[in-house]
């Protein structure tokens, strides 16, 4: 109870995200100096005990079958919420008219990607997530040919040109920005993540600090053993084993006002020989492999417009129905087995 | 401790994929405006300044002929969320960076001349350096959430014999959806 209450009015002032991750989705939080445990250990010892009663032989009896069997629905409904938690991941699509996309953005997550340019026909990514961007962190890896060793990284951040000169060995965006931590935002969308790190073992000219920032216009390219390394700072990515084309998105508005009453998106979806035609819209999501796509939002931009899905891939998502389909049983086995004991009682009073 | 050990794995993972060739860096620059504000960039190079690809926040860079044979200036289209500091912040900047002490809002006000594109209005600052260092012209364009800068470095000789082109730049700017 403590947790939800507290949990619950701090979202007011850290926001919907900071709040989630600080007390729900957390192993312990402070209250002043004072620990509390979190959300995750809660609902274990939730779960642990409800099925320790249930493997209880005293508890199976007649008269209690019903209740038992509520009780594992709700076990039901933990375990779907241990494997949410630990197995599903959610973000956006976002897709021009006529272009296409085979990637989800995570909402939140930031990760530092490098991608190899060299080869002919594709490009090779390989993406450090955000548990390895600490200041200090060393980073070596077989795919990158150089090393990197993070300086400074921010979950909100501004470039400011330099007033001064650079540093001698500042590159790229460095020579002539420099890096500044901002106020973290309390919406977590309009946070703009920054790091600084330092290259070396690579040619003397390519070694040195550079900066980047979460969404900006031209990425960062560094040359190394003949060809071009494209470096992003940006929210994590999962690629997609097929694409998304959009070819139309069309939008509806209540009338006489600006107001969208419906707005769909008309994709093909790409998956080998696959070339299958199929409509997004509100309440009519695409359901594809395990993944999600609802339609979520657009961007609207003179001549092309831009579809916003939101993606959701979660291996728990059939607990819930699952665990409530479960205790409803329950609780109609649970008034079955009262109705004699009702009908006594109301005779006995008559 | 399951979701302990998911959590710690999940921070630290290190993702390898292949994914269809990234377009070149230059037509990521409109391309990737485009999918940060409300439109692609273009513009028209004055004639005799060579257009070279971007880098990370330059959407262009030109190399301003000076005298033959002489010396050169560099030109170059920025753009910037927000704000991007304000006006006043990035005249005294550049103020700073030609040598000068900072001015006032209200000289900045003065000394800036109005002019329009297809692109919006902008604001057109011409700060002459200190001896020694080098002059500036700027131009501001505000947008809702991006500001967008043309600027050309130079020394004051060259500066003067090219205005004309750089505010023919400054007026060339559009979205790429406009002629």
């Amino acid at each position: 109870m403590i947790v939800l209450v507290v949990g619950t009015i701090a979202q007011r002032e850290l926001g919907l995200y900071v709040a989630q991750n600080r007390y729900f989705s957390s192993f312990y939080f402070w209250v002043g100096s004072v620990p509390f445990p979190g959300g995750y250990p809660m609902m274990g010892l939730i779960f642990v005990g409800v099925v320790a009663r249930l493997l209880a032989p005293a508890v199976w009896v007649r008269q209690k079958l019903g209740v038992n069997v509520v009780h594992l629905g709700a076990a039901l409904m933990l375990a779907g919420g241990f494997f949410t938690a630990t197995f599903s991941f959610e973000g956006n699509m976002v897709i021009g008219e006529g272009e296409s996309a085979d990637y989800i953005s995570d909402y939140h997550a930031t990760e530092l990607a490098f991608i190899d340019t060299r080869a002919a026909d594709r490009d090779q990514v390989t993406a450090f997530a955000r548990g390895w961007l600490q200041p200090g962190e060393k980073i070596a890896h077989a795919a990158v040919p150089f090393h990197i060793e993070i300086l400074k990284y921010f979950r909100n951040s501004t470039a400011r040109p330099r007033s001064a000169l650079p540093p001698e060995d500042a590159r790229g965006f460095a020579k002539n920005f420099e890096l500044t931590e901002a106020p973290v935002e309390v919406e977590d969308e309009r946070n703009r993540a920054g790091i600084l790190f330092r290259v070396s073992q690579a040619d003397p000219g390519v070694n040195g600090i550079y900066t980047l920032l979460e969404r900006m216009p031209v990425p960062q390219t560094l040359k190394a053993e003949g060809g071009d390394f494209i470096v992003e700072l940006r929210r994590l990515r999962t690629p997609l084993p097929f694409r998304l084309e959009l070819t139309k998105f069309a939008k509806k508005l209540h009338p006489g006002t600006e107001i969208p009453e419906a707005f769909r998106s008309d994709i093909i979806l790409h998956d080998g020989e696959l070339r299958q035609p199929v409509r997004v819209q509100m309440n009519e999501p695409l359901r594809y492999k395990g993944y999600t796509f609802y339609q979520a939002s657009f961007i609207e931009n003179g001549s092309q417009n831009t579809t916003v899905l939101a993606v959701v891939h979660n291996i728990g998502r059939v607990f819930p129905y699952l665990s409530g389909i479960v205790m409803c049983i329950g609780l109609l086995i649970h008034l079955v087995m009262q109705l004699p004991r009702l009908f006594r009682n109301e005779g006995a009073t008559r | 401790m399951l979701l302990l050990c998911a959590c710690s794995s999940r921070d630290r993972e290190v993702r390898t994929y292949s994914i269809a060739k990234v377009q070149p860096a230059p037509q990521l620059a409109a391309k990737a405006f485009s999918q940060t504000s409300s439109g692609a960039v273009r513009w028209t190079s004055p004639a005799g300044w060579k257009e070279l690809p971007g880098d990370s926040i330059r959407l262009a860079i030109f190399e301003v002929p000076g005298k033959e044979g002489g010396a050169k200036a560099e030109a170059s289209i920025t753009v910037l969320g927000g704000e991007a500091g304000g006006l006043e912040a990035n005249v005294n900047r550049w103020r700073q960076q030609a040598g000068l002490e900072p001015a006032s809002a209200d000289e900045i006000k003065r000394s800036g001349k109005g002019g329009k594109a297809k692109f919006g209005d902008f604001q057109q600052f011409q700060i002459d350096g200190a001896e020694g260092m080098p002059s500036i012209l700027a131009a501001v364009f505000s947008r809702p959430g991006k500001t967008l800068f043309v600027k050309l470095t130079s020394k004051q000789k060259i500066l003067e014999t090219q205005k004309a082109s750089f505010t023919a730049l400054c007026r060339s700017v559009r979205d790429s959806d406009e002629n």
